[in-house]
């Protein structure tokens, strides 16, 4: 049995630590939705008073700082999460076409990711960000779009080594269809690829969530993303000190600890369970 | 070498095509128009439909698909809405990007191997190190661009906050770009230093009584030559991404800031060439990496998986 190596586990379990209080933190302070008060709040000095929840004052439009910024993290890192979950659940669709579509699936899959790779991701999100227009979901696909290329590419190396396994081998010369190959044996082996892909590549998701805000493209719920906020805001650093560092500290903190745990963590444990991945 | 060059080049046109349906198809499911935009609010129906017939925007989606291949068959990439020819735009702007994707280049190679070595020389820094370039990989591009523009353009006064007009315009922008790059690239030399100083010939070499900075910089860094190499121009791709955000922080006139431009005028012509521009590039980035990736294997019989 493997046992993941003694330093991966106290790294881990002092990053869950902190990762969770501040999660929890974060939580704890969601206040309400982001809402513009009344204009005599606008004059409360920031870091007044803990308990109503105007720990950094308010923007130069009068919202509440604090719940700008913590609306806008949790829209910001949601689009992240959902946008690596849908980039993750296409390359398993464009794995069981690549597999049970035969050569055909499998050349149309290559060529269609090999095309957007061409096209460095953010560029791409940013394209169809503009082009398909503003909304969560379209934040959603969008990362996911731009993203799966990548992941894709990933998977069908990957297949070609599932296809090596004795065992998948020896069901196909047994004539088991393709469709049973896929979900008997090579379903298990992709699942735990791609939650181990969806981790690693969370941070870059993340950046690029933050990035697409700060370059335009709009969630168009109403609740600015961090991004949106240090765009807004970019140009008042010296006027507002305390709209734009409490944004930029968040997309920092959350980025390193994604960085830390995908460095410090994750390749070293996908390095102990076998070099081709996971699945070894 | 010719046959292989032929298919990657014939594999890449398949990719164009796909690429220009893509974004055609998408364009054309947009609502609003360039016709609206070049007219603006004060034009009527007529004006309209004359800028709709000049941008092509009448033409159904496959008609247009059909006239922007012959076009481009003949070596013809249309103009933008503002009446330039579209290779002439990119051309321009790509000056610049590429100006400054050299200098971010540069710096990012220094930034990262430098102290990538030196960690391994003076074996105390390396964990500091590493955590400083993490805090930099954690960074994302337009916050470093931003921080570079506050402290040395705003606070300091050392260069201009943005413009292409002084002589060290892409200095700033310039770090800023490379600098997430030079973090990956420390992080890349750091890994690979650490496997090969574990290597048999190392450790002869260390018996041979050979003073640790020799076998760093003779031995271990000749051998990483090639896939730091390899790696640098993976990187250099990624510049053309990152020049988007910096150009727009520093209001330099590149590439980055074209597609944006494209993108909110509804400049289809402008789109599709500033998307081919930057898609030939990779592609020429790529053909690149593979070459030196197959030289790779041919010293080492491996690929060069890093």
């Amino acid at each position: 049995m493997r046992v993941i190596p003694a330093k991966q586990m106290k790294i881990s379990r002092k990053i869950f630590i902190i990762g969770s209080f501040f999660f929890v933190m974060l939580l704890l302070m969601t206040p309400g939705r982001p809402s513009i008060v009344p204009a005599i709040a606008y004059q409360k000095p920031y870091f007044k008073n803990i308990f109503d929840f105007n720990l950094s004052g308010n923007s130069p439009l009068g919202e509440n700082m604090t719940s700008l910024m913590v609306w806008g993290y949790w829209q910001t890192l949601l689009a992240a999460l959902l946008g690596r979950l849908f980039a993750v659940l296409l390359s398993l669709a464009g794995l069981a076409i690549a597999w049970t579509g035969r050569s055909a699936g499998h050349f149309w899959i290559t060529r269609i990711s090999e095309a957007l790779m061409t096209i460095p991701s953010l560029l791409l999100a940013l394209s169809l960000g503009y082009l398909i227009g503003e909304g969560f979901q379209v934040m959603i696909l969008v990362i996911a779009v731009s993203e799966w290329a990548y992941n894709q590419k990933w998977m069908l190396g990957r297949l070609s080594e599932y296809k090596r396994y004795t065992y998948v081998e020896a069901s196909l010369s047994m004539g088991a269809g393709r469709t049973h190959i896929f979900r008997k044996h090579f379903w298990p082996l992709a699942v735990r690829d791609l939650s181990f892909l969806f981790f690693i590549y969370f941070p870059g998701s993340l950046l690029t969530v933050t990035a697409l805000e700060f370059l335009g493209v709009s969630s168009g719920s109403g609740v600015a993303g961090l991004g949106s906020i240090i765009a807004l805001n970019k140009d008042l650093i010296f006027l507002y000190p305390h709209v734009i560092i409490p944004p930029v500290v968040l997309v920092v903190i959350t980025v390193y600890i994604a960085v830390v745990i995908k460095n410090e963590v994750l390749r070293p444990l996908q390095e102990y369970t076998g070099s081709s991945g996971m699945a070894a | 070498m010719l046959t292989y060059l032929f298919r990657k080049i014939l594999s890449f046109a398949i990719l164009f095509i796909f690429l220009i349906f893509l974004i055609l198809l998408l364009q054309k499911s947009r609502e609003g128009s360039a016709a609206i935009i070049l007219g603006g609010q004060r034009s009527n129906a007529a004006e309209i439909q004359q800028l709709e017939n000049l941008a092509g925007e009448n033409l159904s989606g496959f008609a247009h698909f059909k006239s922007i291949l012959i076009a481009m068959l003949h070596l013809d990439f249309g103009k933008s809405i503002s009446g330039q020819p579209v290779p002439g735009a990119v051309f321009e702007a790509a000056q610049k990007t590429i100006a400054l994707a050299l200098f971010a280049g540069i710096f990012s190679l220094l930034y990262g191997v430098v102290p990538g070595v030196y960690g391994h020389y003076k074996t105390r820094f390396r964990k500091k190190l590493q955590n400083l370039n993490y805090f930099i990989l954690a960074t994302p591009i337009f916050i470093i661009g931003l921080l570079a523009m506050w402290i040395f353009s705003l606070f300091l006064k050392w260069f201009s906050p943005g413009g292409v007009d002084s002589a060290f315009w892409f200095v700033l922008p310039g770090l800023a770009l490379g600098l997430k790059s030079g973090a990956q690239l420390y992080l890349f030399t750091d890994e690979f230093m650490a496997h090969e100083l574990k290597k048999q010939y190392i450790t002869t070499a260390i018996a041979y009584g050979y003073g640790r900075w020799k076998i760093i910089s003779v031995y271990a860094l000749k051998s990483m030559a090639l896939p730091l190499l390899s790696f640098w121009l993976l990187e250099l791709g990624s510049y053309l991404a990152g020049a988007a955000i910096v150009e727009m922080i520093f209001s330099i006139p590149g590439i980055g800031s074209l597609l944006l431009k494209a993108l909110m005028r509804y400049d289809i012509n402008l789109l599709i060439g500033v998307l081919v521009f930057v898609s030939v590039m990779i592609f020429i980035i790529t053909l690149l990496h593979e070459f030196i990736d197959k030289i790779y294997a041919g010293y080492t019989g491996k690929t060069n998986e890093n």
